[in-house]
């Protein structure tokens, strides 16, 4: 049995030496029998230590439900936050990214204004969390858990018709479904809601609204019925948004499938406002639409127009491809902006019975 | 600490929990790999980054910046790990979860009886190993992490940490001898 020293191979192995000691235990291992061996079961530890786990895993989703959202209360603008943050990631990567990087910055200058969650997030934050007790009664429908303060079946009943049918048109349109339920809280109390959705109690008229994942809604007096048939629903699409891509905070997109999907426009009002173009003598111009749309003339009522465009003339499919990749629409739908824009215009036009003097 | 662990945390503490998923999509291969080496039950392995997770996201606010992220993670990884059998008292080697890898070896044309022996025999006795040396050569050739950062998640010496490496290394070269020989005998 050889008595050469353990250490010496373990740091040989560890790769901690000078030169000239590499080379004289290399020599020794190349001739000993013994410490061949020894250092063979070596090599076949770092191996199988090594050897990928052939399973793949994402604990994302499970985590995210199991964790306590508001546990860090916004302090700042969230949204630079998180601009920061992703900035820093990509600096971290090599110089060569830089120059991508750079066109990266230019597109996102022109897309980008806001991240749409920071609004509510900053409402949020001055919400007074003291006020909100868990509810004690609870209904499971296929996508949602509702919960109230109220055993009320027939609350739970049409709250379960009116949440699974904006489910079902959303998840059509966006080309996905949520794998987990989504929790929906009924609060009978305006201030109770309120503070859950941490807005100041004058906002009257609000009935529903996001706190991470889950939905709030205000009961309306007298118990059930008098809801509107789009309650929750831009809540709903800003959730199935983030599943899809939650990193996607590009205005237009969150807001332009909000619209649609909230129905908060008619196509009385589009025909309206698209008339009034006419009558100027302009255009809508798609680049300032997707930019800017409030400083647009009538830029929220023509906005929901890109994902009806979209789903009339592409499909699902590719409305989930632009929440996917905001900022290469041009690339999801093999078009060029200015075909782009040409093509919207046509559907505008066809869709709206309006004629543009181009 | 790398500088997107830091912007990630600081982003988080800030109140925005989405940045919570690009945390858990940076460590979760690395921490599921090794709690798998850790223990050969896939779901034990599932449940235990989990609670990984929620831990860190839990202590968040009590991280300290100026200390190296990866090990702080870690650090939770193996107490959870700790925990977790502590709690259900068994040992990982008591849970019966097919290894995949000895199947995959054993099926596998390319490799010569005596290669497949000797590689079955080391993942025996990796999984042999005491916990807490099965742990330290984990961190050391699996994560590559220095005999201080080891120290550091083990709360022990450096020259302790070292010395468990070690002390693994030389009784799974010692046994596999061991067995060789009587094998050929």
């Amino acid at each position: 049995m050889c008595t050469y020293p353990y250490e010496d191979l373990h740091d040989y192995i560890d790769g901690c030496l000078p030169a000239d000691r590499i080379n004289e235990i290399g020599e020794h291992i190349s001739k000993c029998p013994d410490c061949r061996q020894y250092y063979h079961s070596q090599v076949l530890v770092s191996q199988y230590l090594k050897q990928e786990v052939s399973s793949s895993i994402d604990v994302r989703h499970a985590v995210m439900l199991r964790i306590d959202k508001e546990r860090y209360p916004v302090k700042g603008n969230p949204s630079i936050m998180r601009a920061v943050g992703k900035c820093t990631v990509t600096f971290a990567r090599p110089v060569v990214l830089m120059v991508s990087l750079a066109v990266l910055v230019l597109i996102l200058s022109y897309f980008i204004r806001y991240d749409p969650f920071s609004k509510t997030a900053n409402h949020w934050s001055q919400a007074t969390s003291s006020a909100e007790s868990e509810p004690a009664f609870s209904h499971d429908s296929e996508h949602f858990s509702f919960y109230s303060n109220e055993q009320n079946q027939q609350v739970f009943s049409e709250l379960t018709a009116l949440f699974e049918a904006n489910y079902q048109r959303i998840a059509r349109d966006l080309d996905t479904a949520l794998p987990w339920k989504v929790t929906v809280k009924i609060w009978q109390d305006e201030k109770t809601f309120y503070d859950a959705i941490g807005r100041k109690s004058e906002n009257k008229g609000v009935m529903s609204g996001r706190k991470g994942s889950a939905i709030h809604v205000l009961q309306p007096p007298g118990g059930a019925g008098g809801w509107e048939a789009t309650l929750g629903a831009a809540e709903l699409t800003h959730i199935m948004i983030a599943e899809i891509n939650p990193l996607n905070n590009v205005l237009w997109v969150h807001d332009s499938i909000e619209l649609y999907e909230a129905v908060r426009f008619d196509r009385e009002t589009v025909t309206e406002g698209l008339a009034d173009y006419v009558q100027r003598g302009d255009v809508p111009d798609l680049d300032k639409l997707m930019g800017h749309y409030e400083a647009v003339p009538f830029g929220e009522v023509i906005l929901p127009t890109l994902p009806e465009f979209v789903l009339d003339t592409f499909g699902p499919e590719k409305l989930k491809g632009i929440i996917k990749d905001p900022m290469n629409p041009e690339k999801v739908l093999g078009l060029s902006l200015k075909d782009f824009s040409r093509s919207w215009l046509d559907y505008l036009e066809k869709s709206y019975q309006v004629r543009f003097i181009k | 600490m790398k500088v997107n662990d830091k912007a990630l945390v600081r982003c988080i503490l800030n109140g925005s929990p989405d940045a919570f998923t690009d945390l858990i999509q940076c460590y979760q291969k690395r921490l599921y790999s090794f709690l798998c080496k850790l223990t050969p039950c896939r779901e034990d392995a599932e449940e235990m980054l989990q609670d990984v997770f929620i831990r860190v996201y839990r202590y968040l606010g009590k991280y300290d910046e100026a200390r190296d992220f990866s090990t702080w993670i870690f650090k939770i990884c193996v107490n959870v790990f700790k925990d977790y059998y502590r709690k259900q008292k068994k040992r990982p080697a008591s849970c019966q979860a097919p290894y995949e890898e000895m199947a995959a070896i054993q099926d596998s044309p390319e490799i010569s009886y005596e290669e497949k022996e000797d590689y079955l025999s080391v993942i025996r006795l990796i999984n042999a190993l005491k916990p807490d040396q099965k742990i330290a050569i984990l961190l050391k050739q699996l994560h590559g992490l220095t005999y201080q950062e080891i120290a550091v998640i083990l709360k022990i010496s450096p020259a302790n940490a070292k010395m468990k490496v070690s002390r693994a290394r030389q009784f799974i070269g010692l046994e596999l001898e061991r067995q060789k020989r009587r094998r050929i005998g």
